[in-house]
């Protein structure tokens, strides 16, 4: 009975692959991972998009010339896992493009909304140091985009959400956490970049960390 | 020169771990080896309603190459593989039963009693014998393997039950399930959480969970590979295209030398897929992933791996 058609073993190891890959897919439409607002690389058309046709070969965080590109982990998103995101702890976006000359499935391409504009900074009222002293202007003076974050009366930076980019240049430099190591009940830095589908990217002005903490993957707004 | 093959296979599946991560250091696109994926390019496919195109060059490139060599990529740089070589991944029985008992050997090639004791006849004889003791030897070979013995030969019906049902799932899905639970993007995945660790220093869950699923998947399924992996379902596709066009390179004993008849088994006991190298004909050797210890470990050194008939 072993060689035509399927082994018992075979048919048996095969059905437990197929019911795991069942229960995953469920679990992904129920949990709606797919639509999550993760900042993710130039080029993405939109989250289900993205999460739809990349197949996790990593040749976008290989080409990044600033490796600011990692895949997404595991314990953020299952259904997401392996599909490119965007950590500016080293590293800033220019817009190169390299990582979207360099996807082969159309995962990122050229023409998406996100081409020229991948998120948005918020300002976190309680981390960043304008808020409690003045003197600190680095995100100001380091944003490469003219007029996209700017000083209010106290000296606090204020983002202007039609000129911001998403870069991430002002995150990366952000002195907030080594200038408040004493106190770590602060988690972030005083500035942030955020998809701009997510719930944080749809208020506008400022926003407290917790408040980050909560909505900073939720979806809160349809894809550009 | 004495060349160890195992320890050829693990350096060559090293080099492809090595490649994916001077890919990421020197910011080359190299990708891994998921930019070459039948599968892939099907979930992609079904999952976004759209055909990627750009994957299509390196998939039928990879599907020629299978065509040509075999399923030398299992064996050789499939990353499962190397965790197999490296840990020991199956036990091959070779022409023993799961019970310890002996399985009948179908007495054909190098194994065909020779009557005439004068001269041994070679493979291109066997062969050539009567068209009805070529059709009786693949009807035997089912009829005679007993269940437990036989070899991974037709397990080509299950892996195309789970491609199938990934397909339908990622359709549904719209996201290429198969990829969360493949072993190569396992291996990987644990390639990208180490590089996490060292070049972020952030510490992820993958790195347990990752390893934990490929032991599960890897030495728990033991036959993962041959009916579960469905790249291996085009693999095999490929390999009953050789057989069927008589065409490409396999293993091949030399009959004057062998010594089947006189009971020698080695080739079927060290070949990971069970296959008696010294009676198979070239569906017998679909399941071959040229992993070339049946070459290595032939006490007489009669088998070569050619193209000839």
């Amino acid at each position: 009975m072993a060689d035509k058609g399927m082994t018992r073993r075979g048919f048996l190891a095969a059905g437990c692959v197929s019911a795991a890959m069942v229960g995953l897919g469920d679990f992904g439409l129920a949990t709606q991972q797919a639509d999550a607002a993760y900042l993710r690389p130039p080029g993405m058309a939109s989250q289900a998009d993205l999460i739809a046709r990349c197949d996790r070969c990593q040749r976008c965080l290989q080409a990044c010339p600033y490796d600011i590109i990692t895949p997404l982990s595991l314990g953020e998103s299952i259904v997401g896992y392996g599909t490119p995101t965007l950590d500016f702890m080293r590293g800033y976006c220019d817009f190169c493009m390299l990582c979207t000359e360099a996807c082969p499935t159309g995962a990122l391409r050229f023409g998406a909304p996100t081409e020229s504009n991948i998120g948005i900074a918020k300002v976190i009222k309680d981390s960043c140091v304008a808020w409690d002293w003045t003197g600190c202007t680095v995100c100001k003076d380091e944003c490469p985009v003219e007029g996209a974050i700017t000083l209010d009366d106290h000296d606090r930076p204020v983002v202007h959400g039609d000129l911001c980019d998403g870069c991430g240049r002002c995150e990366e430099v952000c002195p907030s956490a080594s200038l408040r190591a004493y106190d770590n009940t602060v988690e972030e830095k005083g500035i942030v970049v955020v998809s701009r589908t997510s719930v944080v990217a749809q208020s506008d002005g400022p926003i407290e960390g917790a408040a980050l903490r909560e909505g900073r993957y939720a979806k809160g707004g349809e894809d550009r | 020169m004495k060349v160890n093959m195992k320890k050829l296979r693990i350096i060559a599946g090293l080099a492809v771990l090595a490649i994916a991560l001077i890919g990421f250091h020197f910011d080359t696109a190299i990708g891994t080896l998921c930019a070459l994926c039948p599968v892939g390019f099907l979930q992609i496919s079904v999952a976004s309603g759209s055909v990627p195109w750009a994957l299509l060059p390196g998939v039928l490139i990879v599907l020629l190459i299978v065509f040509a060599l075999g399923r030398a990529f299992c064996s050789w740089l499939c990353p499962s593989s190397l965790l197999k070589n490296v840990f020991g991944g199956h036990t091959p029985r070779g022409l023993t039963g799961r019970t310890g008992e002996r399985c009948e050997v179908p007495e054909k090639g190098c194994r065909s009693v020779v009557e005439s004791g004068e001269s041994y006849p070679d493979v291109t004889d066997a062969e050539s014998l009567a068209p009805a003791a070529t059709e009786e030897t693949a009807a035997s070979r089912a009829s005679r393997a007993c269940g437990s013995c036989s070899s991974g030969g037709s397990s080509i019906a299950s892996q195309a039950l789970v491609l199938g049902v990934l397909l339908i799932a990622s359709f549904i899905v719209k996201f290429p399930v198969f990829c969360l639970i493949c072993p190569i993007g396992l291996v990987f995945g644990t390639l990208w959480a180490f590089n996490r660790v060292f070049v972020l220093l952030e510490p992820g869950w993958e790195l347990v969970v990752f390893p934990l699923m490929l032991v599960a998947e890897l030495f728990l399924f033991k036959r993962w590979c041959s009916a579960i992996c469905p790249l291996g379902f085009f693999f095999t596709l490929m390999a009953k295209a050789r057989t069927k066009l008589g065409f490409g390179l396999r293993p091949q004993a030399n009959c004057s030398t062998c010594i089947s008849r006189e009971g020698c088994t080695t080739c079927s006991t060290v070949c990971g897929e069970n296959i008696d190298v010294a009676s198979a004909d070239r569906l017998g050797l679909e399941p071959c992933t040229m992993c070339r210890d049946c070459v290595e470990n032939c006490p007489t050194k009669s088998i070569t791996v050619s193209a000839k008939k």
